[in-house]
């Protein structure tokens, strides 16, 4: 049995599985031009195909892959810019094994949650296409070069995405953050370029990582102020990240290009994307810079708790469903945050879980709000009222992701933000106090929604709504099976990263090697 | 010396003589061929004889001609193709041009043509008296160039403009020439740099004499504080000729500056010898500090460029202010100081070329059917022009920087070459500026893709630009992806040979 | 050394040209302060070759004599467009394109 494990295992790096599965959406985005624009329903379903091959070789993958292991696996490295040492050097190891599981369900999700797209389907599906490759890229990348193309790559099929098929205000939306991204990746540009040069000329992720002490490199001298250097490129990168996250003050993008999006790419947006933002930090600034973190360890969980608070009281504020779910967000990232800081085994475990959960069930928020918007075209809280009579699947599929995302005991968001907490206790008992009353926020908001929306009288307007079809129950599926069995076998993930991310700990605190 | 050596020289010019040819030819051929086209025709052909009169003779090894006034090295040879390539590309460009006429055809073509010629010059100039005769040279053909469409208000005033304000930059220019001409007692570089090596100089003196003769260099490479023509020629210029002028006139500008700060204003020769690693630094000669001053200047130049540029109404004129606030990016390589700064100018011209000839030339396709550049005309043009826009997306944020385009590729080596010097400042200054730049670039982008018009009626694409827009665009992809053989060969000619 | 005072005079007349540029707003007057510039470069230009007695310097003031015949000549060309299309030759009236 092991033996024929191995010789899977082997199969599978020897087809360069982890390329075949980032690229099979590039390859679909190239098929898709060469449609005819006319021929909506094939274009709709080379794109369901094609990101149907990527998830299942993307669950190939997660099954086949070593969780007990802390080393990376299914590498693949070819020199690509050899005279300025950069390649193409891909692998996951156990922190992105998970974040690629997340990607390719979402990816396929966001595929069938946009198939009532009738204007420009074709560029609407290539550019979504372009996207996930990109997405997968970014988790993948082991080169800090590619990562950044990766990270990059993402921008133009995001901003047209929004841009393009988003809600009245789109253009601005769109733009901002574009903008916002881009002035984050500038700096992780420069710091990138830096730590080119002070790495003894190596983009190698890994390398950096272990062969270098940065802490005790000559400072910066910068309009005249002297910074040390670890600090410095810290905060470059950390700020880039936390735009993505995102982290108060920089998250005044995320509800605009929420709110404007449509729902496959606000689910992307939330389900895939903020993640990014910690996974970069869990990748290159915990790697690379490991007494810097444990420096800034604190200030973290400080805008964590932030993040948790001021995300969940705005919510509680919004009279727009969407807006709403978006603030969550921003809440639900700060736990993240706050077990990322943490620096232990339960904290960091539970940071990464809560990434992966907040990604499904964050989905599923955003999918139930497009089922409603698709059928009453507001969005507005207090304009519904009573349609558990009228919906009632579509109630109940609405109420188990609001159970999930308030963290109930049974399913996945109790786990992970149980962890997160429990880790930042031991560290940060005063903060994590503060920042624990987030939960009775976020069951406050949440279940006042559901009060709003789905309690109280019918508003007679909404009489003759249809309930949710099966084409979107099927969305809300995937996730929701991810958002169940988690609350039950948490294993399913943590077994798979929980050996790295205590590992992780250790390359932070005492030196270890990657 | 030889007494005939002039003589033998002549020959070695073939493909400069190809040029004098064909621009002699120019001038009877109205006689014979009535169409504008022929002489389209006839120009590409003289531009791909002197290429291949060029690539025979690149056989031989470096050279000096008629009396040490013009070198004929890997870096000539560099921009002579770039010269002669942006020729080629300008004369498809101009085939199917509303803007000039069909029966003018045959001096158009001639006044690039000589343009082109200077410019083959100044890449090689050695001597100040090679290098003010042909930077005048490529000056007077582009004044006539921007007036070409002579009964247009808009045109002879861009010609009124680019006329005085280059006659004067110039003519600041020779006093500093003259003045240095005093204190070396020589116009050839070589000399000069012998001397400037050896003797002890005031460098106030040499700094002031520096600064009149960049004032010719910078009106060339569009910088501050001689950029204020460029966006008045580029407007009302016609569009063939703005991007001629935005592309391979301050290419010629970055050619020579190169040149003169590389072989006469530095410490030894470095470029002259052995292929040089990519952590070397120069050190300029009598510690002037002139990288800094070009530093200043380029933090000047991009933030003037960019902001001025967020505002605009009129394509050309916005692109315009880019083409400065590029010319800013590059002269962070010369600030830097370093071999990697030197090339990755190089390295961003070659895209540089690319990328703002496709965003002219898609200025160029609007003009011809709805007859104007205004940014708002631009609403719902991705659905009235779907490959065009693509295209014109490509470049436009290719001009951005956003990976995987070739213009981030170019940016990424001039900032490592700013980083590897040290100069954060000057980085995050840049960087920031690159940031800024996003907001104009994707103000078009989402005028012809994020926002609809009533008018539904096609824009049309004629073959030859389609041509063009496939030559342009694809190389600026493939570059984003795949660039170490252009990065090798930019290494390669990265040579200045100093007799 | 006996040529300071043709260099002092180069020095004056080329301030002189360069306040004729900046201030004047007649297209003639500011060719002519053109004119001055290059006129006071090559003063310097032949006050040196003359005492280095060297060639070279006399020959670029030759040269640009020439160019700044051409330069008048491509100036004047544009100056007649200007006065047909604009009907004017005060440059403060030619202002079309923004500034």
């Amino acid at each position: 049995m092991v033996k024929e494990t191995m010789g899977i295992i082997e199969l599978l790096s020897k087809v360069h599985i982890l390329s075949v599965i980032t690229f099979l959406p590039l390859l679909a985005a190239a098929i898709i031009i060469f449609i005819p624009g006319k021929r909506h329903e094939i274009i709709k379903t080379v794109a369901a195909v094609f990101s149907g091959l990527s998830l299942l070789l993307g669950i190939i993958v997660y099954i086949f892959f070593d969780g007990g292991s802390t080393s990376l696996q299914f590498v693949e490295k070819f020199r690509w810019i050899p005279k300025f040492h950069i390649y193409y050097y891909v692998g996951v190891d156990g922190l992105s094994i998970s974040m690629l599981l997340l990607t390719v369900v979402i990816s396929f999700v966001s595929v069938f949650a946009s198939w009532g797209i009738e204007d420009r389907v074709k560029a609407y599906f290539s550019l979504l296409m372009l996207l996930e490759t990109a997405m997968l890229g970014v988790f993948i990348a082991l080169d800090f070069f590619l990562f950044y193309v990766f990270w990059e790559l993402m921008l133009l099929p995001m901003y047209f995405l929004i841009g393009i098929w988003g809600g009245p205000r789109r253009e601005y939306a769109a733009i901002k953050f574009f903008l916002y991204t881009l002035a984050g990746s500038a700096l992780m540009l420069l710091a990138m370029i830096a730590l080119y040069y002070a790495g003894g000329k190596t983009f190698d992720l890994v390398k950096l990582a272990n062969d270098f002490d940065f802490s005790k490199h000559a400072p910066i001298h910068l309009f005249g102020m002297t910074l040390p250097f670890a600090q410095t490129l810290f905060l470059a990168l950390f700020i880039g990240f936390a735009i993505k996250i995102p982290m108060f003050p920089f998250h005044t993008w995320l509800p605009d290009a929420h709110v404007e999006a449509p729902t496959a790419i606000s689910v992307i947006l939330a389900g895939v994307l903020l993640k990014m933002g910690t996974y970069g930090i869990f990748r290159i600034n915990y790697t690379i810079f490991p007494h810097a973190t444990e420096y800034f360890a604190y200030a973290i969980a400080v805008f964590g708790v932030i993040n948790i608070v001021y995300g969940a009281l705005v919510a509680m504020a919004q009279e727009d469903f969407k807006k709403l779910i978006a603030y969550s967000s921003i809440s639900h990232m700060g736990i993240v945050l706050l077990g990322m800081a943490a620096l232990n085994p339960m904290g960091m475990n539970g940071a990464l879980l809560e990434m992966f959960n907040h990604g499904t069930i964050t989905a599923m928020l955003f999918l139930s709000v497009g089922v409603i918007y698709d059928r009453a075209h507001h969005r507005d809280l207090y304009r519904f009222g009573g349609l558990a009579k009228q919906m009632p699947v579509y109630a109940a599929w609405t109420a188990f992701a609001f159970f999930a995302a308030m963290g109930l005991p049974g399913l996945s968001g109790f786990i992970s933000e149980a962890l997160s907490y429990l880790g930042a206790l031991k560290v940060f008992p005063a903060l994590t106090v503060i920042g624990a009353t987030g939960i009775i926020f976020t069951a406050g908001y949440l279940l006042w929604t559901i009060q709003r929306v789905f309690l109280g009288p019918l508003n007679e307007k909404y009489a003759t709504l249809p309930d949710i079809n099966t084409r979107e129950i099927f969305t809300m599926a995937l996730p929701g099976f991810f958002a169940l069995v988690i609350g039950w076998y948490p294993q399913l993930v943590l077994g798979k990263v929980s050996t790295y991310m205590i590992h992780l700990i250790d390359i932070v605190t005492k030196g270890a090697h990657w | 010396m030889n007494l005939f050596s002039p003589y033998i020289d002549v020959l070695k010019i073939a493909p400069q003589l190809t040029l004098v040819v064909f621009i002699l030819f120019f001038v009877i051929g109205e006689l014979v061929f009535r169409r504008k086209i022929v002489f389209g025709w006839f120009s590409v052909a003289g531009y791909i004889i002197a290429l291949i009169f060029l690539l025979i003779g690149h056989l031989y090894q470096n050279r000096v001609l008629f009396s040490y006034q013009i070198v004929e090295d890997k870096f000539s040879f560099f921009f002579t193709i770039f010269f002669l390539l942006a020729g080629i590309v300008i004369s498809f460009f101009s085939f199917d041009s509303a803007e000039i006429k069909r029966d003018l055809g045959g001096e158009y073509f001639a006044l690039i043509m000589a343009a082109i010629l200077g410019m083959i010059y100044m890449a090689g100039a050695v001597n100040f008296l090679m290098l003010y005769l042909s930077l005048e040279m490529v000056s007077l053909s582009s004044y006539l160039l921007s007036g070409y469409t002579r009964d247009d208000k808009y045109s002879a005033e861009a010609a009124l403009k680019y006329l005085v304000f280059g006659a004067t930059a110039s003519g600041i220019m020779i006093m500093g020439i003259a003045y240095l001409y005093g204190l070396t007692g020589t116009l050839n570089f070589s000399v000069i740099r012998d001397q400037l090596v050896s003797g002890i100089f005031p460098s106030f003196t040499l700094l002031t004499i520096l600064f009149l003769i960049f004032a010719g260099f910078f009106f060339k490479m569009s910088l501050v504080p001689f950029h204020m023509w460029a966006p008045d020629v580029y407007e009302g210029a016609p569009t063939p000729v703005a991007a001629f002028l935005a592309v391979a006139s301050k290419g010629a500008g970055f050619a020579i500056a190169l040149r003169f700060l590389y072989t006469v204003m530095i410490q030894g020769s470095p470029l002259s010898g052995k292929l040089l690693s990519d952590i070397y630094h120069f050190i300029p000669v009598n510690n002037l500090d002139w990288p800094l001053f070009l530093g200043i200047i380029s933090v000047l130049t991009m933030t003037v460029g960019n902001i001025t540029a967020l505002n605009q109404t009129s394509v050309k004129r916005l692109l315009a202010y880019s083409s400065i606030a590029h010319a800013g990016y590059m002269l962070m390589g010369f600030a830097a100081m370093n071999y990697i700064g030197f090339y990755a100018v190089l390295f961003y011209l070659v895209v540089y070329f690319l990328m703002n000839i496709g965003a002219f030339l898609f200025v160029q396709v609007v003009y011809n059917k709805i007859g104007t550049d205004s940014i708002v005309k631009y609403r719902g043009l991705g659905r009235r022009t779907p490959f065009a826009a693509v295209m014109m997306a490509i470049f436009l944020f290719s001009l951005a920087g956003i990976p995987p385009l070739g213009g981030f590729i170019g940016k990424f080596y001039l900032f490592a070459a700013v980083l590897k010097s040290k100069l954060y400042w000057l980085a995050v200054i840049g960087i920031a500026n690159s940031v800024l730049s996003l907001y104009y670039y994707a103000r078009i982008a989402k005028m012809m893709f994020l926002e609809d018009s009533h008018e539904k009626e096609k824009v049309p694409v004629s073959a030859a630009h389609i041509f063009l827009f496939v030559i342009l665009g694809f190389p600026v992809v493939i570059l984003g992806v795949y660039w170490s053989p252009v990065l090798e060969f930019v290494k390669i000619y990265s040579h200045l040979f100093l007799p | 050394m006996p040529y300071n005072g043709i260099l002092i005079m180069a020095v004056i007349l080329f301030i002189i040209g360069i306040t004729g540029v900046m201030v004047r707003r007649n297209i003639f007057i500011m060719l002519m302060s053109i004119e001055l510039i290059l006129n006071a470069a090559n003063l310097v230009f032949i006050a040196f070759a003359r005492a280095f007695a060297d060639p070279a310097g006399q020959v670029i003031a030759l040269l640009s004599i020439t160019l700044a015949a051409a330069e008048v000549g491509v100036g004047l060309g544009i100056f007649v467009a200007i006065r047909r299309t604009h009907n004017t030759v005060n440059v403060d009236e030619i202002n079309l394109l923004k500034h």
